[in-house]
């Protein structure tokens, strides 16, 4: 049972329906023959033969084997269609741009002419096969499929992007309005949750971010996405490094979920044990005023997981800190 | 007598300009010429591509030592100005080897270069 999954707050995500924007994150078609063969080489998933209309998560990584974003790769029928972090597309057309030397790809950003909505709690599929009125409703984990609506062309991704049943509409930008209306003004039960309870649920998943969990001061494997990789596929950038780490059993850090009893935020970011010693280090937090409680997303080194106590200071205190 | 910077070009070794005339000969295009070329890839980064061709590109920049003609692409010779393809032979031998001053690091297999 979830954290958070008992509480009213959050009972959009955990009991019935919420709807919220994710155009913030970038979109990429790319398109060519050697796209797939391309992105194979400079992510961590394998790409080739991904069949149309799926996805997969992949982990674009420098040739240290650090974290540049994390994306979502789909096989459509115009391309690949590849999501990134909010607002990253540019820097992950770049790096893709640097290492195509006359391959025949290009990548079109189609960020700002396209539109995401995002749809998650157990209630989606229902929604959703009402909302197209269609028969049946039921999408495997990162398969897309296309539809129509009152002649509007929609792509709908399963996402479960916070770790609940959840779907994610793209449409064109000009009909974002008119969409997102209708789904408002629909007969179920939709919230619109805040940018602070969008977060609570992430950190309540344990789902990295960019700039906090992800960046190049960490690896996929100490992220915890070691199901984006693939250690059957070959070279990639950055693959000798994870590869040693993973085979070696190096990996360092460890991505934790934490909660403290307080709702005033840490004075650092700094955890320690008991002996005062810096242990880990908290890169992102919520403080859920309801509960009196933070929740936060941290490394720890691997040494301190088996630590009886962890603290974060908190003014002139230090407060204990749980691993969930 | 003053120091003057030889430009940047693409050498080739003797010993691999004639390893590549008898891979030519028995792949059975002994008039071909060679192309190399840098993709994105490998564990560092960048990887090594040679192939025989008969033409080159419009494009490429063409260098031509011990009578054999190299052509490269231009962003692919921005990472390869100044190296040379040199041919380690023998039983423990590892073929073509790229000898490239930009490479600031590369793989343990020795595919792979960063710059």
């Amino acid at each position: 049972m979830s954290f958070l999954s008992e509480n009213l707050e959050y009972q959009a995500f955990y009991q019935e329906i919420a709807a919220f924007d994710k155009s913030d994150l970038g979109r990429l078609l790319i398109t060519g023959t050697e796209a797939p063969d391309l992105l194979e080489r400079l992510t961590t998933n394998k790409i080739i033969g991904l069949p149309l209309n799926t996805g997969v998560q992949t982990v674009i990584t420098t040739n240290k084997g650090r974290i540049i974003d994390l994306l979502y790769v789909y096989s459509t029928d115009k391309g690949l269609l590849v999501i990134t972090s909010k607002n990253n597309q540019d820097t992950v057309a770049s790096w893709i741009d640097y290492y195509t030397f006359g391959e025949d790809v290009a990548i079109n950003d189609i960020s700002a002419s396209t539109a995401m909505i995002g749809i998650a709690g157990p209630k989606t599929f229902d929604f959703l096969k009402s909302f197209f009125s269609l028969d049946i409703f039921a999408l495997d984990k990162n398969e897309l499929t296309k539809t129509q609506f009152e002649n509007i062309d929609v792509s709908i991704i399963r996402s479960d992007s916070h770790s609940v049943l959840g779907a994610d509409i793209i449409v064109e930008n000009e009909n974002q309005n008119f969409i997102w209306n209708k789904i408002m003004s629909s007969s179920f039960d939709i919230e619109n949750p805040s940018d602070l309870t969008l977060n609570a649920v992430r950190i309540n998943e344990g789902i990295p971010m960019l700039g906090h969990e992800l960046t190049q001061e960490y690896n996929p494997l100490e992220a915890g996405l070691i199901k984006s990789i693939n250690f059957q596929k070959g070279c990639y950038i950055g693959q000798e490094v994870i590869a040693r780490l993973n085979t070696y059993d190096k990996v360092k850090r460890s991505l934790i979920k934490i909660k403290w009893n307080s709702s005033i935020p840490p004075s650092n970011n700094v955890i320690v044990d008991e002996s005062n010693k810096e242990v880990g280090k908290l890169t992102s937090m919520s403080v859920l005023n309801s509960m009196g409680q933070c929740i936060g997303l941290g490394y720890l080194n691997k040494k301190a997981l088996k630590t009886p106590s962890l603290f974060l200071a908190i003014q002139k205190n230090l407060a204990k800190i749980d691993i969930l | 007598m003053e120091n003057q910077k030889k430009p940047l070009t693409i050498n080739i070794t003797k010993t691999a300009a004639e390893h590549v005339r008898e891979f030519a000969t028995s792949s059975g295009k002994p008039d071909s010429s060679m192309r190399v070329s840098v993709k994105g890839g490998g564990c560092s980064g960048l990887t090594y591509v040679l192939d025989l061709v008969e033409t080159f590109l419009p494009d490429d920049k063409i260098i031509e030592v011990h009578g054999l003609k190299l052509g490269v692409d231009k962003k692919s010779y921005v990472f390869l100005a100044g190296t040379t393809l040199d041919y380690s032979g023998g039983l423990n031998g590892k073929g073509f080897v790229f000898n490239n001053p930009n490479a600031k690091t590369a793989c343990g297999c020795g595919t792979s270069f960063g710059v």
